[in-house]
């Protein structure tokens, strides 16, 4: 099977500390794959090196064959990498339509410049937008502005503005950060359906073990920068690294 | 009449003082609202291209002054109406900011450890070396830009209306609707503010902020230019005039809360309140003075704006 994405020896530092060191990951498409360790373990940094957002020291990613060296956030995003964020980062004087819509903006790319002054309408909105809206439950809240939605529906509109730009491959950032239990169960069959129908490769980021187990083809785990353990979540789990370094400390807390 | 005066110090000593005094406070009420309106042209683009950009433009002064240059040259030499030539300013001084913005924007690329500073840095030095230039060129000289409204002023209730500020400001209030529906209705507009609040996640959704901040660049210098007109023709054209605009724009920004389109608005309108009131009860040359104390009490109490929107 061709491989959607293939990350080779990345590395990258900050001054002395080794924030990513000779990270690799080959990327089927269809699955989804977890990315777990401790806090400050690289993980994050790891997603901003995929999307651009930082240069690699050394290394290299490839997505779908095409080398993302030197690429600029944006073409990388057009190439159909989304993802969303942890600590929140939506356009919070946007409204929540708004939002996807500035997902969607990336397709009339070509028409881009004779859409320059074209009248947005709202009649208008798109099969898309109308689907995603129903799917994350934010229809009844289209207009309004994006930072006074409740934290839980935040989340959701940050994955929906994701998917708004069409990705092929979806980097989930603690999609479960502060959610209670019931929601995280509801949050993982949302995972599983947008993957289905939009045909999805997905990267998680998380640190609820339930979430991982539950979902994930794949568990990488890291921890100072480096991988300690990969394998099918059952090797994972049983791997006596991975409990001292990460599932040990979970307990502690 | 002949009735002896009340002695109170100040307090009007007649009733047709009194209406005086009180027409004053409307007329300086007026005027600060006319001038206001020219305020918020400048502040509008200044607040989007800092929002885009990151970049505080000193030169904004500088545009003021070519733009009122520029009216009043072609006014000399080819006797146009400088009114006439405000489509003209908007088109050139948009080509110069479109031309000009890649310069900048590599200024602000550059890998130094304070690439943000450098940026003031450079808008600075550009900000001195055009005022330079234009005192070599034209002299110390106040001009004066004449045009069709400027004898000319219409009278209700008392107040005097000068037809040429009611005009800028007309102007100025429907540059800024039209700039306002660009921005909320049209896709565009839309990429820019998503842009202005968060450029490294919008670049995340695809979105070229470069480009972008080229296009808001091109506009803002075109807004600029074409305030310079109004206001080369209310006050008066000189190399150095452009000084105290720089400063007053950023009393804008700042007072308005950084990034806040609303809050520039409302602070453009504080702004023509404070220079108008203070010019008339105090003296011109208190402006500053009161206007950046006025700064200092919003930044304390209202760190984020008098709209509390910015950051």
């Amino acid at each position: 099977m061709e491989l959607m994405m293939e990350i080779r020896a990345l590395n990258l530092s900050f001054g002395g500390l080794r924030a990513v060191s000779n990270f690799h990951l080959k990327v089927e498409p269809g699955r989804i794959y977890g990315i777990i360790g401790p806090n400050g373990a690289g993980k994050t940094t790891l997603f901003n090196l995929i999307t651009g957002l930082y240069r690699p020291d050394s290394g290299e990613i490839f997505f779908q064959g095409v080398s993302l060296a030197g690429k600029k956030p944006y073409e990388i995003s057009r190439l159909g990498i989304a993802r969303t964020f942890q600590n929140l980062r939506l356009f919070n004087d946007l409204t929540v339509v708004e939002n996807i819509q500035v997902g969607q903006l990336q397709h009339q790319s070509q028409g881009f410049r004779r859409g320059l002054f074209k009248i947005r309408t709202n009649n208008g909105l798109g099969e898309k937008i109308n689907t995603l809206l129903d799917l994350f439950g934010l229809g009844g809240r289209a207009g309004e502005k994006a930072g006074n939605l409740p934290y839980g529906m935040q989340r959701k509109l940050e994955i929906a503005r994701a998917l708004a730009t069409n990705p092929k491959l979806l980097l989930l950032d603690e999609p479960a950060a502060g959610m209670n239990p019931r929601e995280v169960l509801n949050l993982a069959g949302l995972i599983r359906e947008i993957k289905t129908r939009f045909g999805l490769t997905i990267i998680l980021i998380e640190h609820q073990m339930r979430l991982v187990e539950e979902l994930c083809d794949f568990i990488t785990v890291m921890n100072f920068g480096e991988i300690i353990a990969e394998g099918k979540p059952p090797e994972v789990q049983s791997n006596p690294v991975v409990i001292k370094a990460y599932l040990g400390e979970e307990e502690v807390d | 009449m002949g009735k002896p005066a009340r002695n109170s110090a100040g307090f009007p000593k007649n009733r047709k003082e009194r209406c005086r005094k009180m027409d004053l406070f409307v007329q300086t009420l007026v005027n600060g609202i006319l001038i206001g309106g020219i305020f918020i042209t400048i502040a509008v683009g200044f607040s989007l291209a800092f929002g885009v950009m990151d970049i505080i433009d000193f030169a904004v002064g500088e545009w003021v002054m070519l733009g009122a240059f520029t009216a009043f040259w072609f006014n000399h030499f080819l006797h146009i109406d400088p009114l006439l030539l405000l489509p003209l300013v908007i088109l050139l001084f948009g080509l110069i900011g479109y031309l000009f913005q890649p310069v900048l924007q590599k200024v602000i690329n550059i890998k130094h450890r304070s690439a943000a500073l450098m940026a003031l840095a450079f808008t600075f030095g550009l900000s001195t070396f055009f005022r330079g230039s234009a005192l070599t060129l034209w002299g110390f000289n106040n001009r004066n830009l004449v045009t069709f409204l400027s004898e000319k002023s219409v009278t209700i209730f008392g107040v005097t209306l000068p037809a040429l500020r009611v005009g800028a400001t007309l102007f100025a209030l429907i540059v800024t609707v039209l700039f306002m529906v660009f921005l909320y209705k049209t896709k565009t507009g839309m990429a820019i503010r998503a842009a202005a609040e968060n450029r490294a996640v919008a670049g995340l959704m695809g979105i070229d902020s470069h480009r972008l901040a080229r296009l808001v660049y091109a506009l803002y210098a075109g807004l600029t230019g074409m305030s310079g007109i109004f206001i080369g023709s209310i006050f008066s054209v000189f190399p150095e005039m452009g000084v105290r605009y720089t400063a007053f724009a950023f009393f804008v920004v700042v007072a308005g809360g950084l990034g806040s389109f609303s809050g520039a608005i409302a602070a453009g309108l504080l702004l023509g309140m404070i220079a108008s009131f203070v010019t008339v009860y105090l003296g011109g040359a208190y402006v500053f003075l009161i206007l950046f104390f006025v700064l200092y009490l919003i930044l304390l109490f209202f760190p984020k704006g008098i709209l509390g929107k910015g950051w």
